[in-house]
């Protein structure tokens, strides 16, 4: 699916990722874990293409140089980021945004628009596995929404997109423990065998819920170990200090 | 006829709008040409055209039919006000069409008075060219005006907007300004008696070195009154824009609310914004806030559409949609006004 060969990257002249290679199978959920600055956000933000990084590498995701592409290109390819503190862009109405970037993606694969009311069932179904409801259609994106609720709207527009590769930033901080239950079950309801996920995180929390198939860990902008799931359990009860002494 | 002052007003305005001279408030003189101009009774619009009625409608009263021709230089306001009204109009309640629209080089005098107790709804549509226009209207003890403006000059405009608001009364001024070239307008608005309110809110779309010159004094004579002052520009493809915004509380007024907010975005790097909102309070116990700010599109929001699918353009354009109609909501024929703006940007076809 994806296969991230000696990506570096850097803002403002310092470096945050250095040489970082990884390969996501399909089908396959990754997580990746590490402590603060590591430069896990770093990495999401970089595959989404965001102008304030510097990057080099290789980066082949489906067949196509991913660093060569504009964002929009990424996520016409099948890229989703759901970030870590997704945007507020007051004005824009956040029923408006989904129809539009759900409508612009059938339009790329030649179909139809959706109908108001084709789209309104879609979006309640789609938003009832979040927790979310009619009293955000009228909202601007984004806007005046807890931490929590951007999170669970971020993975909405996941859920209405229906991406190949979706990286999620940190989804599980900022929300409630039945809200987590909830952004799990709409993560494991997009695992198929043609889909790739990759859970950036700190806590074993998501990944009781959504088991991963491996678990790197990054530390200074490198990986530093790779495991199966019993890797979580380790990390959760001893921290990062012990792979910092083995670095 | 009489003439004073006669300046080619193209040549004054090229000059002056390269001059700081521009940032001040706006006057004017004027020659002047007085005669009279066949009315034409017709349905539920007021049409106005070179400062004269063109048609009225039934329920309007004190029509007077006087034509003025103005050459405007300066914008010298104490001057045109010794002049009389080309139109006098006198609002009962009730929902008003106004056209206004001249040749080049003509301007007008105009009084409308909403009688006390009236509720009105006026829907202005101003098409002037190279011209000079005085509005005053008055605002009787308990009546309420809702003033719809979409204005659309052409060439090189001034236009001086005065409004007298009694006691218990009210005046709500929507508009929009979409144009290419050179408009300046300045506007005073009075809150004479308790409890009256003003507010005065709309959007700006310049283009194309187009270039909007706006001053706004709102005038608090007495305690309880209310203002509010909201501008928002959009400005392209070298486009400037002058917002000036005063509030004046006399002493003696306190209790006295006002809220103010300019807020200008710059589509293209040669467009430039100048904004001074004022206060100025000469009494304690008042509520008021003011801010003001110029800036571009966040990149960072462009990055988040972008990262759901959307290129730049697209994303450009729906953030633009959501700034125009945020400045209309809530107002019921703020649709209208938020249509002529996204035209004049182009996210709608003219």
């Amino acid at each position: 699916m994806i296969d991230i060969k000696n990506l570096c990257v850097s803002a403002s002249d310092k470096k945050i990722l250095q040489n970082f290679s990884l390969s996501i199978p399909l089908g396959h959920v990754t997580a990746i874990m590490g402590p603060n600055g590591s430069g896990k956000s770093t990495l999401a933000n970089a595959l989404a293409g965001h102008q304030d990084y510097q990057v080099s590498g290789v980066v082949d995701f489906k067949g196509s140089d991913l660093l060569a592409l504009e964002a929009y290109e990424r996520a016409e390819k099948g890229l989703f980021v759901a970030f870590q503190n997704p945007v507020a862009i007051p004005g824009v109405n956040n029923l408006f945004f989904m129809k539009t970037i759900l409508n612009a993606k059938r339009k790329r694969e030649g179909l139809e628009p959706l109908d108001a009311s084709d789209f309104m069932a879609l979006v309640e179904e789609k938003a009832a596995l979040v927790g979310l409801d009619a009293k955000f259609w009228e909202r601007s994106l984004n806007d005046d929404f807890s931490g929590g609720e951007r999170k669970r709207n971020d993975i909405l527009q996941m859920l209405l997109l229906e991406p190949d590769f979706m990286v999620l930033d940190e989804t599980d901080s900022g929300l409630d423990i039945d809200s987590m239950q909830l952004v799990a079950n709409a993560i494991n309801s997009l695992k198929s065998e043609q889909r790739s996920i990759v859970l950036i995180t700190h806590y074993q929390r998501l990944l009781r819920y959504v088991q991963p198939d491996s678990i790197h860990v990054l530390m200074n902008g490198a990986i530093v170990k790779s495991s199966d799931k019993s890797l979580v359990e380790k990390l959760e009860s001893e921290g990062y200090q012990w792979l910092q002494e083995i670095e | 006829m009489v003439t004073r002052n006669r300046i080619d007003f193209k040549d004054v305005a090229a000059v002056a709008v390269q001059e700081e001279s521009w940032r001040r408030m706006p006057v004017m003189s004027f020659c002047y040409q007085q005669c009279r101009a066949q009315p034409i009774v017709s349905g539920k619009t007021l049409v106005t055209y070179n400062g004269h009625v063109k048609e009225t409608i039934v329920g309007l009263q004190s029509v007077e039919y006087v034509h003025s021709s103005v050459w405007p230089g300066e914008f010298l306001y104490h001057e045109i006000s010794q002049f009389p009204y080309t139109m006098t109009v006198t609002l009962t309640s009730g929902t008003y069409h106004w056209q206004d629209s001249s040749d080049v080089g003509c301007a007008a005098r105009y009084l409308l008075v909403v009688e006390a107790g009236q509720y009105c709804v006026l829907h202005e549509t101003m098409q002037l060219q190279d011209s000079a226009r005085n509005l005053d209207i008055v605002v009787k003890k308990g009546a309420s005006l809702q003033h719809y403006a979409a204005l659309k000059p052409a060439g090189q405009m001034c236009d001086h907007i005065q409004v007298w608001v009694e006691e218990g009364a009210s005046y709500q001024q929507f508009f929009a300004i979409s144009g290419q070239d050179v408009y300046r307008r300045s506007q005073c608005f009075h809150a004479l008696a308790s409890d009256s309110q003003v507010m005065v809110q709309g959007m700006v779309a310049v283009k194309s070195q187009g270039f909007v010159s706006d001053h706004t004094l709102l005038k608090q004579h007495a305690a309880n009154t209310r203002s509010i002052h909201r501008v928002n520009t959009i400005l392209d493809q070298g486009a400037k824009a002058d917002v000036y915004s005063t509030v004046d509380v006399v002493p003696k007024a306190p209790k006295v609310t006002t809220r103010q907010n300019i807020r200008h975005l710059l589509l293209s790097e040669d467009a430039k914004a100048f904004s001074k909102p004022a206060l100025n309070i000469s009494v304690d116990d008042v509520d008021c806030q003011h801010g003001a700010v110029s800036r571009m599109i966040d990149d960072d929001l462009l990055f988040y559409m972008n990262s759901r699918g959307l290129d730049r353009q697209q994303a450009t354009q729906l953030y633009l949609e959501g700034y125009v109609d945020t400045c209309f909501k809530g107002y019921p024929e703020g649709d209208r006004l938020a249509l002529q703006i996204k035209k004049a940007i182009g996210l709608l076809d003219e």
